[in-house]
């Protein structure tokens, strides 16, 4: 039972790039062992693939990034951050505090993947003007995202995140998807898709689309949030977001769209805190970002310690 | 300058596919960069000391000529189409290698040795090899 953690830095780490960590450190890990990549701030313009390695339920790859190194809610120059994209070609893998601007590519491709497992990716921030998450030709996966957001800035295609694999089993909790380019913001054509607590946002009436498995305390700006019958789901609503032209969708203090219309713990013990690591309370609101009045908020997300990091991703 | 980041010791895998698929093998780039890029302390460790790279340095080259010479060979999230990904493509490790192992041994030595050698585009693109068409240069 052992971690093995190296570090991706501009200078002065065991890798410059992902994708040097990934080359190095490619194998098969033991059950109870896990193999660690610490993400610091600088731009990491490669492209990584994740293949080639054995993962195990209990032996499993994490990328991370620690609190001081982490993106808060919203692309920031100054954190942790990849241009290149990932493609996860196995079968358990975690990714925990990233940030993506991959432009006219996509920010993380699930595929080829043949046998089952789970695929994790929390506490994501994604901007380009293609689509942050795409999911293909894998085996019987379960993917969960949560605390995330999906942002197509312009043009694009459709979904900001799209599902089309039979076998696959998708769950989105508090995940906010905004499509600016009119496209659609979650989009199924195969496999099982779940949404609690989601807030999407399409400019062409279709924030929500395909068939949907299960949809329930979502929240959408045109009227399909509510197609698939689920509670809690709230249509045709105007959501008020800090910054949302630059890519900022915490939630404003005027916002009745979302806060507090969510349903609490939709991830059975999964994550209790939002994208910024504030702890989530009472209704939680739907999307990546719980509000907090003036002099919370942020403000936790960079006092975290590195320890407090470190044990965080323990945990993821 | 450019610098480019060479596995010298190959990945295995027990299932073929992945293997083939997969894993890196020896003289296959990983990344490419710029003059004075700072490698981390894996990427630099030389080979006779259990390090799994080398790196070849190439003066009078930008990373852009090396990267149109090469990168663009590589399978990129901007290059796999949709209709790609929908057929189930394969997204394989690399398309080209250096034929590390026909260096000559002066040089081979000097990359055990010392993990890094710098040498021409002119000089080192004859040891490039495309493994589809099985060319070189």
């Amino acid at each position: 039972m052992a971690d093995t953690v190296k570090t991706i830095k501009s200078s002065g780490g065991d890798y410059s790039s992902l994708a040097g960590w990934e080359a190095g450190q490619q194998k098969t890990i033991s059950a109870g062992d896990r193999e660690l990549a610490e993400y610091y701030s600088f731009d990491d313009t490669t492209f990584c693939t994740i293949d080639g390695w054995t993962t195990v339920e209990t032996g499993y790859i994490l990328v991370y990034t620690p609190a001081s190194e982490r993106h808060d809610g919203k692309w920031n120059v100054a954190k942790a951050r990849n241009t290149g994209g990932i493609i996860i070609s196995e079968e358990y893998v975690r990714l925990d505090g990233l940030q993506f601007d991959t432009g006219a590519g996509r920010s993380i491709i699930i595929s080829v993947s043949a046998g089952t497992g789970e695929i994790r990716i929390s506490n994501l921030f994604s901007t380009n003007t293609f689509r942050s998450i795409d999911i293909y030709s894998v085996g019987a996966l379960t993917i969960k995202v949560w605390n995330a957001v999906l942002y197509v800035s312009g043009g694009g295609q459709y979904g900001a995140i799209l599902l089309n694999d039979a076998d696959a089993t998708l769950y989105c909790y508090n995940v906010t998807a905004y499509h600016a380019g009119g496209y659609l913001a979650f989009y199924q054509t195969a496999g099982s898709m779940n949404l609690v607590n989601c807030l999407g946002v399409s400019g062409i009436a279709q924030a929500f689309y395909g068939t949907m498995a299960s949809v329930t305390y979502c929240a959408s700006n045109d009227a399909t949030a509510d197609d698939w019958s689920g509670a809690g789901n709230r249509i045709n609503q105007t959501f008020t977001f800090v910054d949302s032209a630059n890519g900022d969708f915490h939630l404003a203090s005027t916002d009745a769209g979302a806060r507090d219309y969510g349903v609490s713990d939709p991830g059975s013990g999964l994550f209790s805190d939002d994208i910024d690591g504030v702890a989530r309370s009472g209704s939680w609101d739907i999307g990546a970002d719980e509000y907090v009045a003036a002099g919370g908020g942020l403000s936790i997300s960079a006092a975290r310690s590195y320890t407090q990091a470190v044990n965080r991703a323990a945990v993821y | 300058m450019a610098e480019i980041l060479i596995k010298a010791i190959d990945a295995t895998h027990l299932n073929p596919v992945k293997n083939q698929r997969g894993c890196y093998k020896r003289g296959d780039p990983v990344v490419i960069m710029p003059d004075g890029w700072g490698w981390g302390t894996e990427e630099t460790k030389p080979p006779i000391d259990g390090g799994k790279f080398v790196i070849i340095k190439i003066p009078g080259v930008t990373p852009q000529q090396v990267h149109d010479a090469i990168h663009a060979r590589w399978p990129g999230l901007q290059h796999i189409l949709e209709s790609e990904l929908q057929a189930g493509m394969v997204v394989r490790r690399r398309q080209l290698t250096f034929n590390i192992d026909l260096l000559p041994s002066a040089v081979k030595n000097t990359l055990n040795r010392t993990g890094t050698y710098t040498t021409t585009w002119a000089a080192i693109k004859s040891f490039v090899r495309d493994k589809v068409s099985n060319t070189t240069g």
